[in-house]
């Protein structure tokens, strides 16, 4: 269906002919995504009609108009890493937002950033450090997109100081899926992008809630994100080429990897760790993704896996700490503090992070997060993720404790890949209040029964969750998961449809990957 | 090889856009964070390595049909090798090859650049890329009292190379190569107007005939000679010498070497000694084919296994070349060792250096798009507060020197080779 030539001449008009394609080799290209394949045996989506690259506010804001007068749906995209980029329905155009790239504005006193849509983690990251500061960025890596508006859950390796999307969120601009702007927080009522909640009006749960809506309440053009302390260099100096870079560290920022006994002391230790604020990433970092951070290819990875597994897998449940300080006395004091709690919880470090360069090396691949295709994508597997709820860290714990007992089963048929059943990636945050944890699970794509053995995995864990009340799932997108995780979770569902509703009377968001109005 | 062969890498992309910056480890601010000059200037996710790699796959399954649009999206890329370095850096693939292999597809269906064609055309005639007669080929080297080894036996074989034999503004560094190989001492010959092309353009714009065809006849020639080292000034022929022919199976059982690598050894073992001050301070631009492109080529042959019944692994392992081992020192020990000389760094350097703009076939058939991509790098040249852009590769001083003039500032560029000489 291709559009109406008015429609496409109307939106040529806003973007000009550079900026506007309906070529069928790049609408392949947008319509590609790895994770459909597992799915549909296709790695390609349904084709948008057009894809768009719009540069400013004023030009989303009039393409969303002619959307909604020619009838046709937009959906807009960040980096666009992940299924959810993909459209559900036909007629569809694609908004590209790689022109709007500009970080506005770095507030060093009122600790905040504003930026577009196509700044990336990394590149907001390396201006805030040069100003002692840094931002939260995402697990998945520093290639994606620095608006807390797009990452789908936020959180990421070092939450426990730079806490997640929902909370970093400050002023926002949004153009509707109408094209009305509407400016939130203290942008709202012209006073500057400092705070979320006013003077202004402060809709953040209606614009982003528990997850952001995959774009299908609007676009948002830019927004502010609350930034944090960084005790390093204002430029970390990075010698050798790639993949072996070794970065210069202070001393005053260092990093262990301590496995615990059990689920319970890991939990105890998590919350200590928060809320003695000594950390500056407490990141559950599994011991199959440790291993493939550290090497530089697959197969030393898998080495590496089964040369520490004996030490960490077999022996409990494990966490990366990074611990950061401006001064020697306050860095000793962090040590100690964490020492002791590592002591009262039966905590052991693994030797190879207390070596001098891997620590380096690993302390860095977190803060500046780099390596989340590594860690997932390396051997050519099919990486999912079960679970995921944001809730409090005895809460996430009991999620990765099921994720790990069902995985068990799959591993031993041969189905999922053998991690150890201990691949569930999260971390506490807000000082100790509140965790996340996804149980990530690697299947062979090639392999129907590997593929089988991915659904089964999915299923049981949703069930799961349902039976034991165990929240909603990240990756519970459209309508059949909200319908299905609604009615447990506070009938959010119907929230959410009367709040799409609302906003989007023609239906012009393209809200397969949220929710949509249809009851 | 074909572009089938590559299905598996073109489905296994994971679309994590990495290909389109440096590697993060290495971004240091806002500015000089994109690396593929494709993407940067042509902004649809199609122009970067993943959407080729989707477009060919697209291709490959029927989904797609060839267009002009398509063709140019294929050719406007400097076949740079940045992509490769960066989803290298946490991925097994080889996304580079897949844009080898989709390009040598359009030639091998019929889907040619109207320049490109001109160009291969010009070198089935005579034997260059640059459409100049073969008679003119030795000219730049009138007056030089060297050797011509196709008469005499010679230790060291100097190949100027297409760029340098035909661009007549260049002719100095190719000139001051040689003398400096003369006042070291170096038993040194140069093939004249028989000297022919390497290949390795062509074997880029998806000519790999050409490539056999030109390895061929030059590992005849130099066999004749009975030279025993190659040495070129081009970062794109010693590409092509040292990994190209290589990688075809045609290995040269003479020792390749850039320029910069034979005087930095000539440096050490004292045979040049550079006494003279040159108070500049510059800065030193990679060029790709002696930089990520230039480490030795890894032959490989085997099959992806399956380990524990799920990932994948190369048997026997393959060794993957990320861009760690390219020549990055030689050039800048020899800047390092100019007495007065200070060398400043840009952001984009060794494996993640921003390209020159020219490769890849971009200077012949979209010289806008190569003269845009050079001025991001001038730019970032001047952002380091160098007074002289430094390089080492004919077709990168090219395209640096057409922007230097675009954008009319005062920005001077040199060869590395011009610099040693101005020490000596
Ligand atoms: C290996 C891997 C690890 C991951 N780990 C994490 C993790 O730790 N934490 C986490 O939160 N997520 C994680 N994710 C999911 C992640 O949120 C997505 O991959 C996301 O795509 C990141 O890219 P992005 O920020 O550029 O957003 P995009 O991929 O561009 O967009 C994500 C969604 O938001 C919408 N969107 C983007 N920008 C806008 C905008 N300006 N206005 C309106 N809608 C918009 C898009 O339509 C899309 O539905 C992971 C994914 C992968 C593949
Ligand atoms: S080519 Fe590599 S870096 Fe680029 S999107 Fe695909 S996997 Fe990522
Ligand atoms: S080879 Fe260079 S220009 Fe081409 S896609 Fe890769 S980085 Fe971009």
């Amino acid at each position: 269906m291709a559009l109406s030539r008015d429609a496409y001449q109307a939106l040529e008009d806003i973007v000009g002919a550079d900026n506007i394609t309906e070529e069928p080799a790049i609408l392949d290209a947008y319509a590609f995504q790895w994770g459909l394949k597992a799915f549909t045996g296709n790695p390609f989506g349904i084709r948008y009609e057009a894809v768009l690259l719009p540069g400013s506010t004023e030009e989303v804001q009039a393409i969303v108009k002619a959307c909604n007068k020619h009838k046709i749906k937009f959906k807009a995209l960040s980096t666009g890493w992940g299924p959810m980029n993909t459209t559900g329905s036909e007629g569809t155009i694609q908004l590209d937002l790689r022109r709007m790239n500009r970080i506005l504005e770095i507030n060093e006193k009122a600790m905040y950033a504003v930026v577009e849509s196509y700044v990336i983690s990394a590149q907001l990251q390396a201006e805030l450090m040069k100003r002692g500061l840094t931002c939260n960025i995402i697990s998945a890596g520093s290639n994606t997109s620095a608006l807390p508006l797009a990452g789908l859950m936020g959180c990421g390796p070092t939450s426990v100081s730079t806490s997640y999307s929902n909370r970093n969120i400050l002023g926002v601009e949004w153009v509707l899926p109408t094209g009305e702007i509407l400016r939130l927080g203290s942008l709202g009522s012209g006073a500057g992008w400092f705070c979320g909640d006013g003077p202004g009006p402060s809709l953040r749960g209606i614009m982003r809630g528990y997850k952001v809506p995959l774009g299908g309440l609007g676009v948002f053009t830019k927004a502010a994100t609350k930034v944090y302390h960084w005790p390093g260099p204002e430029v970390v100096q990075v010698e050798g080429a790639s993949p072996g870079y070794t970065p210069e560290l202070p001393d005053t920022i260092t990093a262990h990897y301590i496995t615990f006994p059990s689920w319970d002391k890991f939990t105890e230790a998590g919350y200590k760790i928060g809320e003695s604020e000594i950390a500056m990433a407490c990141d559950k970092l599994p011991p199959w993704m440790l291993s493939l951070n550290l090497t530089e290819d697959g197969r030393e990875g898998v080495q590496l896996f089964s040369k520490i597994r004996s030490q960490t897998v077999d022996k409990g449940i494990s966490v990366l700490v990074v611990v950061g300080a401006d001064s020697q006395r306050e860095f000793d004091y962090k040590e100690k503090v964490l020492k002791r709690i590592t002591s009262e919880t039966g905590g052991e470090f693994l030797p190879l992070v207390e070596e001098p360069a891997t620590r380096k090396k690993l302390i860095w691949h977190r803060v500046r997060a780099t390596t989340g295709a590594r860690e997932t994508f390396r051997l050519m597997l099919d990486q999912g993720a079960s679970f995921g709820a944001a809730d409090s860290w005895e809460f996430a714990v009991s999620e990765a404790k099921e994720g790990a007992k069902l995985k068990k089963k799959y591993i031993e048929k041969g189905l999922i890949m053998d991690d150890g059943a201990d691949n569930a990636w999260g971390t506490v945050y807000e000082h100790g209040h509140m965790g996340h944890m996804d149980e990530l699970f690697l299947t062979d794509p090639t392999n129907p029964a590997s593929r089988q053995g991915m659904f089964g995995f999915m299923q049981e864990t949703w069930q799961v969750s349902l039976e034991k009340s165990l929240g909603c799932h990240q990756g519970v997108m459209g309508d059949m998961g909200h319908d299905l995780f609604g009615p447990r979770t506070s009938n959010y569902h119907l929230w959410a449809r009367k709040i799409k509703k609302t906003f989007d009377p023609n239906g012009a968001s393209e809200s397969s990957r949220y929710i949509t109005a249809e009851e | 090889m074909t572009l089938e062969d590559c299905r598996e890498d073109l489905e296994w992309c994971s679309r994590c856009s990495m290909c389109k910056f440096i590697p993060m480890e290495v971004i240091s601010g806002y500015d000089f964070a994109t690396v593929c000059p494709s993407i940067a200037k042509y902004n649809f996710h199609s122009y970067s390595a993943g959407g080729k790699l989707n477009m060919a796959l697209a291709m490959l399954d029927g989904r797609i049909d060839y267009t002009d649009k398509l063709v140019e999206m294929i050719y406007q890329c400097q076949i740079c090798g940045a992509c490769d370095v960066s989803c290298k850096y946490n991925r097994d693939m080889e996304p580079l090859e897949a844009l080898y292999e989709f390009r040598m597809k359009c030639v091998g269906d019929g889907q040619l650049v109207p320049a490109h064609m001109i160009v291969i055309d010009g070198l089935k005639r005579e034997d260059n890329m640059m459409g100049g007669s073969k008679s003119q080929r030795g000219d730049w080297a009138k007056g030089l009292d060297v050797k011509d080894i196709t008469a005499e036996k010679v230790e060291v074989y100097f190949h100027a190379g297409c760029r340098y034999c035909f661009d007549k503004e260049l002719w100095p560094a190719a000139r001051g190569a040689v003398g400096l190989l003369l006042k070291a001492g170096v038993d040194v010959g140069i093939m004249g107007k028989e000297e022919a092309c390497c290949g390795g353009r062509s074997y880029e714009i998806g000519y790999q005939g050409e490539l056999t065809k030109y390895a061929e006849h030059n590992m005849e020639m130099l066999k004749v000679a009975g030279v025993k080292i190659l040495v070129t000034s081009c970062a794109d022929c010693y590409y092509a010498f040292k990994v190209l022919y290589h990688k075809i199976g045609k290995k040269l059982d003479v020792e390749v070497l850039h320029i910069t690598e034979y005087l930095e050894r000539l440096l050490k073992e004292g045979k040049l000694k550079p006494a003279k001050k040159v108070p500049m301070v510059v800065t030193y631009h990679d060029p790709c084919h002696l930089g990520r492109m230039g480490e030795p080529w890894i032959p490989w042959e085997g099959v992806r296994t399956k380990g524990s019944g799920q990932f994948v692994l190369h048997e026997p392992p393959k060794e993957f070349r990320r861009g760690t081992h390219g020549i990055y020192e030689p050039p800048r020990n020899i800047l390092k060792s100019i007495p007065g000389l200070r060398l400043v760094e840009m952001v984009r350097i060794r494996e993640r250096a921003w390209c020159c703009g020219a490769g890849g076939g971009v200077i012949d058939a979209f010289p806008d798009f190569a003269l845009w991509t050079a001025l991001e790098r001038v730019n970032e040249a001047k952002s380091t507060g160098a007074e002289a852009i430094v390089t080492a590769c004919p077709w990168c001083k090219r395209s640096l020197s057409d922007a230097i003039e675009e954008s009319g500032d005062g920005l001077r560029i040199y060869d590395v080779v011009e610099i040693l000489e101005q020490a000596i």
